[in-house]
């Protein structure tokens, strides 16, 4: 090695060894003016969705919740007349006679996070086989492990089934107790005294 | 480097009147006179050109025990940059404290000016067309006889005194270690409007003297695939008739016009190629101001930078001055000179790191770290195989792609449907993809949102802040902290890069044009790099985003990709009438 190509080697290496000074103190300097990270602190709760009763979205994957913390025996009543559905108390049974049905309210959530509560029908196995109930049923049972999209076919006078064939992930589940979501869901449409305007009305009172 | 706090007495108030060398704009700074002020002795410094020229430092204390105060203090720093003086160690720019004190503000009685600011916080000031005066004698250049040199210097001493009260008024509130850091990114800029960016000026003639010519036949030959230019005018009727033969869905205005605005061509032609020549004529019709690109006489593009203009603390020079404001096709004429080299270095999917490393979405940052985001996240998303490539699975990796910048870019799913050229639906679908996938993140966004529409403030790590007013768009305020973060990243790199030596041309939104002697180009690139790692490293926590280099050496020039094919066009055109006129001079 030359004497020149030596010299310029250790001025190389001078040089580096005094960029990385400057770096160094530089960075350390720069790094000290880092403000703390304010962007996770708390700019407000968002509160969770209320829930709407009905059937599960047709357009989206659904799940039910597995967890009997999440089912609710009552009686429910279609005013189909005004397209309303009233939470019944168990009293009011003998004021509403058949037009009350007896039903296991369930907690569904389809893909998007939207909950919704949705009314599995009670088979009676000594009665005619209802296809729309059974299938709905059954929908119901698969969604407890699988997502599933649901259906009407009106042909065959049945709900229609489709497993996703896609791992959805786990669901979006709301974090409120049954009860609250039950009062968010009928709110000012439970039946729990013989004056209800229902009741009145189907009794022929005014 | 920087001063932790300081007094009103460590403060050194100053300006300078200068022009472009010679007069011509693109041309580094003649200074003409300078005025100091000592605040804390009360002395003064008024000095002349040919007294300043002989000056190796400045007549006053530029160590760590003072504090260099100015307005707009990158045109003091490229004055000392001219004058061969060492750069000080603490600078106030009270231009980019005033933008921040008042960023987000939709009006301003004076604006941004030094008279603005003076009007904002109600102190006196000098009459305006006393300015203009003397800003024409400055620019005039010299000889300058005794009464013209008392007076420039007066008028200097005005912006000086000025200072004072301002300062005054400005200090308390002034966040002093982030201020002198934002007054240290003025000597990097200073050192970019001198170093400039290398113009093939004999192209650059060419094309400003044949340019009348150019765009007739450009018109001529880029329509002959459309048929929709009549007598040099674009015409609706037949856009609209090309669309129909070519079966192109176009977007159309609530009365139901076909929408012609820039952004539609340009989301457009992303989904339909076929439309890339007519929107880069469209384009270059309607904003090509050629002549007004400011070239100094050594072949260099020089203009203001305009740091902290924007919103985001951005720079935001001049579209039509600044060769990177121009059409992208144009950035052709940038061509490293004989023996020199430049390179483009930018960094790799800037946004969406900051994004990552901010929200600490765990996918996101996975994403990241994987090299390639777009597929990574088709690839969390289920849309791909684990072990799905780039050149496997291209255009499920392009839907991908485009998902994320229209998150970034705030886009609707209309707006990503046209992108894509799909139904409105698919768009919709992979916006909600993107939320589920990154839930954390959307999470941290919508954290974000309500913090600072509560506080109606938000601010950057580095404390550039955003007073937000109600009229600000809910979408450009979550990407507020992404966008303004990346302008602090810059500005430190900036900084580290300025400070080894290495000659910036030109910062380019996130991404910076380097040069050095083609045999120094490699290590050059490998420096700044390393400093841009650094950069995000400080900024992000730790957090390191990676960066793309293109070296350019002579005599290529610089490309986009998507606008050489233009360029080459555009060429072979001037190459073609050139030799008309060759031939018709020789009969």
């Amino acid at each position: 090695m030359s004497e020149q190509s030596m010299k310029q080697q250790e001025t190389a290496a001078q040089l580096n060894d005094s960029e990385a000074t400057v770096t160094k103190s530089t960075s350390s300097l720069l790094s000290s003016l880092r403000l703390p990270d304010t962007y996770s602190a708390t700019g407000g709760i968002t509160q969770p969705l209320k829930p709407t009763f009905g059937k599960m979205n047709k357009h989206r994957f659904c799940r039910v919740h597995p967890g009997v913390e999440y089912k609710f025996r009552c009686l429910l009543v279609d005013d189909k007349e005004n397209g309303e559905t009233y939470l019944a108390a168990p009293s009011m049974a003998g004021h509403l006679g058949s037009l009350a049905t007896a039903k296991t309210i369930r907690l569904a959530v389809d893909n998007s996070g939207i909950p919704k509560l949705i009314g599995e029908p009670d088979i009676d196995l000594s009665a005619r086989r209802n296809l729309w109930q059974s299938s709905y049923k059954d929908a119901i049972d698969q969604a407890e492990n699988n997502w599933v999209r649901v259906e009407a076919n009106m042909k065959a006078g049945q709900y229609e089934i489709t497993k996703s064939s896609n791992d959805l992930g786990d669901p979006k589940w709301p974090n409120q107790p049954m009860e609250e979501l039950i009062n968010d869901a009928f709110s000012g449409r439970i039946i729990d005294s013989p004056d209800h305007p229902y009741i009145r009305q189907i009794q022929g009172r005014i | 480097m920087i001063l932790q706090n300081f007094l009103l007495r460590d403060c050194i108030t100053l300006d300078f009147e200068f022009r472009p060398l010679g007069g011509r704009e693109g041309n580094p700074p003649e200074v003409i006179c300078m005025v100091a002020h000592e605040i804390g002795t009360g002395k003064y410094h008024r000095i002349f050109q040919e007294e300043l020229y002989k000056l190796k430092a400045p007549p006053f204390p530029i160590d760590k025990t003072s504090v260099i105060v100015a307005y707009f203090a990158s045109a003091e720093m490229s004055c000392f940059k001219a004058l061969g003086w060492p750069m000080p160690q603490n600078i106030l720019d009270l231009y980019a404290e005033f933008r921040n004190r008042t960023n987000g503000y939709s009006y301003l009685p004076g604006g941004r000016s030094l008279l603005g600011a003076m009007k904002f916080f109600g102190l006196d000031s000098i009459a305006p067309e006393h300015k203009e005066e003397m800003r024409a004698l400055a620019l005039r250049g010299a000889p300058y006889n005794h009464l013209e040199r008392s007076s420039l210097l007066d008028y200097c001493q005005s912006d000086v005194d000025a200072l004072l009260p301002l300062v005054k008024v400005m200090l308390p509130e002034i966040d002093q270690p982030r201020a002198l850091l934002r007054g240290r990114y003025n000597i990097a800029i200073a050192a970019m409007e001198t170093t400039g960016t290398p113009i093939d000026t004999e192209t650059y003639t060419d094309l400003c003297y044949f340019w009348d010519k150019i765009k007739c036949e450009l018109i001529l030959e880029v329509d002959a695939n459309y048929g929709v230019y009549q007598d040099g005018v674009f015409k609706s009727d037949l856009f609209e008739r090309y669309l129909e033969v070519a079966n192109i869905p176009w977007p159309r205005t609530a009365t139901g016009k076909l929408k012609l605005d820039e952004d539609t061509f340009k989301d457009m032609s992303k989904a339909h190629p076929i439309l890339l020549s007519l929107r880069n004529l469209r384009d270059c019709l309607a904003k090509l101001r050629l002549s007004d690109l400011y070239v100094g006489s050594d072949g260099r593009n020089r203009c203001m930078l305009s740091q902290f203009s924007s919103i985001t603390g951005r720079n935001q020079p001049s579209t039509t001055k600044f060769v990177f404001g121009l059409s992208k096709w144009l950035r052709g004429l940038i061509q490293p000179r004989p023996g020199m080299a430049i390179a483009y270095i930018d960094w790799s999917q800037q946004e969406f790191g900051i994004a990552a490393a901010l929200s600490q979405d765990k996918n996101m940052l996975a994403a990241y770290l994987s090299g390639d985001p777009y597929l990574a996240f088709a690839k969390q998303a289920g849309a791909v195989p684990q072990n799905a490539t780039k050149h496997s699975h291209p255009n499920e990796r392009n839907q991908y792609k485009q998902c994320v910048l229209a998150t970034q870019y705030g886009m609707g799913a209309e707006s990503l449907a046209g992108r894509l050229g799909t139904p409105e639906l698919r768009a919709k679908q992979l916006l909600d993809m993107h939320k589920k996938v990154y839930r954390t993140f959307w999470d941290w966004s919508d954290n974000l949102y309500n913090a600072t529409v509560a506080f109606n403030q938000v601010t950057t790590l580095f404390g550039w802040q955003l007073n937000v007013q109600p009229d600000l768009n809910p979408r450009s305020l979550r990407n507020f902290p992404m966008q303004a973060n990346a302008a602090e990243m810059l500005r430190l790199a900036c900084i580290l890069i300025e400070e080894k030596g290495i000659n910036i041309c030109a910062p380019v939104h996130d991404a910076l044009l380097i040069e050095a002697p083609e045999d120094q180009i490699d290590r050059a690139v490998v420096v700044a790099q390393g400093c841009m790692e650094e950069a995000s490293a400080i900024l992000l926590g730790g957090f390191k985003l990676a960066s793309d280099a293109k070296i350019i050496r002579s005599p290529d020039r610089f490309h986009e990709d998507s606008g050489q094919i233009f360029w080459d066009r555009v060429m072979s055109i001037l190459d073609r009438i050139k030799n008309n006129e060759n031939l018709n001079a020789g009969c």
